[in-house]
């Protein structure tokens, strides 16, 4: 039996994806799994399932206590010390730094003698930061570094767990009388607009999300209403929380259509029994979005503003996520400009729910120019964000999977070659140019690593020779900020250099000569698969010569 | 600072008969009819009595304002509120018990204490962090004003020293006595703990609650500057 606490200190929506891990931990009889989070994030735990216990650390007094003149900073150290006490006296199997915060690092230090394991990141005495795997040095010190994150944060962490993912189990605590309330004003939704036709689906939108960089525009919600109502069995559904905000903005968009679209007010605690009984969700990237993915509700998530599709989008199967294409886009919040203008029409968005509800996939929906639909699937790795229509950047796209396949390939030693046929969909032209430019790159950043090594050896010989090498590590190091198919090997190899703690200079030299090997077989595993997606292209070509018409012969 | 000087102490009675208290000459409550002036007091706060279900009242008297305040909060609160009520004249309060006068339902009095007491008391500042009404008795508060004032204008002191004994958990007070006594916790915190070679379990506490605090210090510092 394994006693094991997560401690996850972000946001209410990053408390709901905990979810996912907390189902599959969970899915072994043998776990129990308690959570630690912030006070004000009580009421989106409160409706996971599977936790043992819930623990909280009241944020806003401690800063209180530590911020205002009347009371003694004593209290803030004091009060946190009361309300870590019942975990500390526990004894645990597992603590997880699930929020890789810097505050979660120091509580998990703290908690260290409470527990046999500590899972991410935390410090010793030394203040040395401690992984215990690659996948944690892959999730805090690569992933950030990547502009188009290849992995979901949820697969991450199910992979630094050792932990496989267990998509099926119930992982919200819903209210019966919510339930039955929101089928029944569902159901009466469905016969109302009832035409014996197509059968009425039910479209909830969400409105607002925290972060009004990421809101879909006004005039954007209101074409989309405008068009549901055009369809003689789609029905809009507007949810808000229960706030005078959002009350009154929602008003403001049911006025234009003369107060006649239904409204649905949900808190926390409500809203999933809504999404289990409406048909899709379209919604921005929000808390709703999370809680949707866990009561399997299907989600077109309209991803604007910074909002990081790629590592926390939708995680659910056949779910679609809609975006500006990604090459445009800034997926950091530093870099966002105001007023950042989507290519994302109301029409887009119809179009996507179209062929969500269509029986056939193979036709898919025509989009606005530089926008892309992805669809979520899952392999090996989790959750895989797959082109569906609309604008492609071939060579980033490409990029993206390839990358996928070498992390799979390099961390979990598995070379499966299952993503090619979706890399070759981008054309055998485009994987042409995009091999060729990889292994360019490949054979510069091999010319450098073999500089590096070699002045390596040379200092054991000559200590003078130590400049040679200082100049060759840091030109090896500097393709890390390159965009391509070794970032993610050359970031994790500079993580391990940085983490090398001070010894005489024959070990380190040793240990960072260790660390060189070690990304020389990768850099050749890089190649290994440039390779082969070459070899299946070059088959795909033949193929397709063979295939063509005669009319195609002569365009 | 102390607590205020009482010269002289009596009680009258009002016309409607209630006892009124009189202290240095003025009289707390009024002197034709107590419990509607009371009553005239909690209506004109009707409205933040109706939002908020604590409420801290500066000044006892003999508790009529209290009781009237009470019924207000159990119309709108029903048994589901609390009241804290800062007396600084401990004779005023012995004898409104005594007699009997509050409804002490839910009420809670701190007659007598200090404004450095009060802020030791972990249960009333556990009240104040929830952030409760405030409600001022207007004769207690203008014959008390200087007490009140320091009372809301309070500064805690931060040396570790006095930080200890604020405080009451063992552990940490021996944490806390580890370092130089005349410095702050924020000297602690931002000086000591990130300096030290090798970081014992207590200072990962310290620092958690560093970085959970820092950028409050840092907005602190901007205002105090």
């Amino acid at each position: 039996m394994k006693n094991i606490l997560i401690i996850n200190f972000r946001r209410i929506g990053d408390v709901y994806t905990t979810g996912h891990l907390l189902n599959s931990l969970t899915s072994n009889k043998d776990n129990t799994v308690s959570l630690l989070i912030f006070k004000e994030s009580e009421k989106a735990a409160k409706n996971l399932k599977g936790l043992k216990n819930l623990h909280t650390i009241d944020r806003q007094e401690i800063v209180t206590l530590k911020s205002n003149k009347l009371f003694s900073d004593g209290f803030a150290l004091e009060q946190l010390f009361n309300q870590l006490q019942e975990i500390r006296n526990q004894k645990w199997d597992e603590i997880i730094n699930y929020s890789n915060d810097i505050i979660g690092a120091y509580i998990c230090s703290y908690l260290r003698n409470s527990t046999e394991k500590v899972i991410g990141v935390h410090f010793n005495e030394s203040k040395d930061i401690i992984t215990s795997n690659d996948w944690e040095l892959l999730f805090n010190d690569v992933l950030p570094m990547v502009k188009y994150s290849p992995l979901h944060f949820v697969d991450c962490y199910h992979k630094m767990l050792n932990v496989t993912h267990n998509p099926n189990g119930e992982k919200i605590i819903t209210n019966p009388n919510h339930n039955s309330m929101a089928f029944s004003n569902m159901n009466s939704i469905r016969e109302n607009f009832a035409n014996g036709q197509n059968p009425v689906k039910i479209v909830g939108i969400q409105l607002k999300t925290s972060d009004t960089s990421k809101d879909l525009p006004e005039e954007l919600i209101s074409d989309l209403i405008s068009l549901l109502r055009e369809t003689n069995h789609l029905v809009p559904v507007i949810l808000i929380a229960p706030t005078d905000e959002e009350r009154n903005y929602a008003q403001d968009i049911i006025g234009k259509f003369k107060n006649d679209i239904a409204l649905v007010e949900a808190d926390l605690e409500a809203i999933a029994s809504v999404l289990m009984n409406i048909d899709i969700l379209i919604t921005p990237d929000t808390a709703i979005k999370h809680i949707a993915d866990l009561t399997e509700t299907p989600v077109l998530e309209i991803s604007l503003g910074y909002a990081p599709f790629l590592k926390q989008g939708t995680y659910s199967e056949g779910s679609l996520i809609l975006s500006d294409i990604i090459s445009d886009r800034s997926f950091s919040k530093n870099n966002q400009t105001e007023n950042l203008k989507t290519n994302i029409k109301a029409v887009d968005i119809i179009s996507s729910v179209l062929y969500f509800f269509g029986k056939t996939k193979s036709i898919r929906p025509r989009l606005s120019n530089n926008v892309t639909l992805y669809s979520c699937s899952f392999d090996q790795l989790g959750a895989r964000y797959a082109v569906v229509a609309g604008s492609i950047d071939a060579q980033t796209e490409i990029q993206r999977l390839m990358t996928r396949r070498l992390i799979n390939c390099l961390y979990d030693n598995n070379d499966s070659n299952e993503l090619f046929s979706s890399i070759i969909d981008f054309g055998t032209a485009a994987v042409a140019a995009w091999c060729k430019s990889e292994k360019f790159n490949l054979t510069i950043v091999m010319k450098d690593l073999l500089g590096t090594l070699r002045s390596l050896i040379q200092i054991q010989e000559n200590r003078k020779s130590s400049k040679d090498f200082i100049f060759n590590l840091g030109k090896l190091i500097s393709h890390t900020d390159q965009e391509t198919l070794l970032q993610i090997p050359l970031l994790m190899f500079k993580t391990k250099v940085e983490q090398i703690k001070s010894k005489t200079s024959e070990e380190n030299a040793k240990e960072i000569e260790g660390l060189l090997y070690y990304l020389k077989s990768d850099v050749q595993k890089a190649l290994q698969g440039i390779n082969h997606l070459e070899d299946r292209s070059a088959v795909q070509r033949k193929d397709d010569f063979i295939n063509r018409t005669p009319e195609m012969g002569n365009n | 600072m102390s607590l205020p000087k009482i010269s002289t102490y009596e009680v009258k009675t009002a016309r409607s008969g209630h006892e009124v208290p009189v202290v240095n000459g003025v009289h707390l409550h009024s002197i034709y009819n107590p419990t509607k002036e009371a009553e005239n007091l909690a209506e004109a706060q009707l409205e933040i009595l109706e939002k908020k279900n604590e409420v801290l009242i500066l000044g006892l008297g003999f508790g009529y304002h209290v009781n009237a305040i009470v019924e207000k909060l159990t119309e709108f609160h029903q048994e589901n509120f609390s009241v804290i009520v800062i007396e600084p004249n401990s004779q005023v309060f012995e004898e409104c018990s005594a007699l009997n006068l509050i409804n002490k339902k839910n009420v809670l009095v701190y007659s007598g204490f200090s404004s450095s007491e009060l802020y030791r008391d972990i249960d009333l500042i556990h009240f104040l962090l929830r952030k409760p009404a405030m409600i001022a008795h207007p004769p207690s508060f203008n014959l008390y004003h200087s007490y009140f004032k320091n009372i809301l204008t309070f500064e805690a002191p931060q040396d570790i020293k006095n930080i200890n004994e604020y405080i009451s958990t063992k552990e940490i007070q021996n944490y806390l006595s580890a370092f130089d006594q005349n410095t702050t916790l924020n000297e602690v915190l931002y000086n000591e703990i990130p300096n030290k070679g090798q970081l014992k379990e207590t200072d990962f506490l310290a620092m958690a609650l560093f970085e959970m605090t820092k950028s409050n210090h840092a907005k602190k510092l901007i205002m105090e500057s």
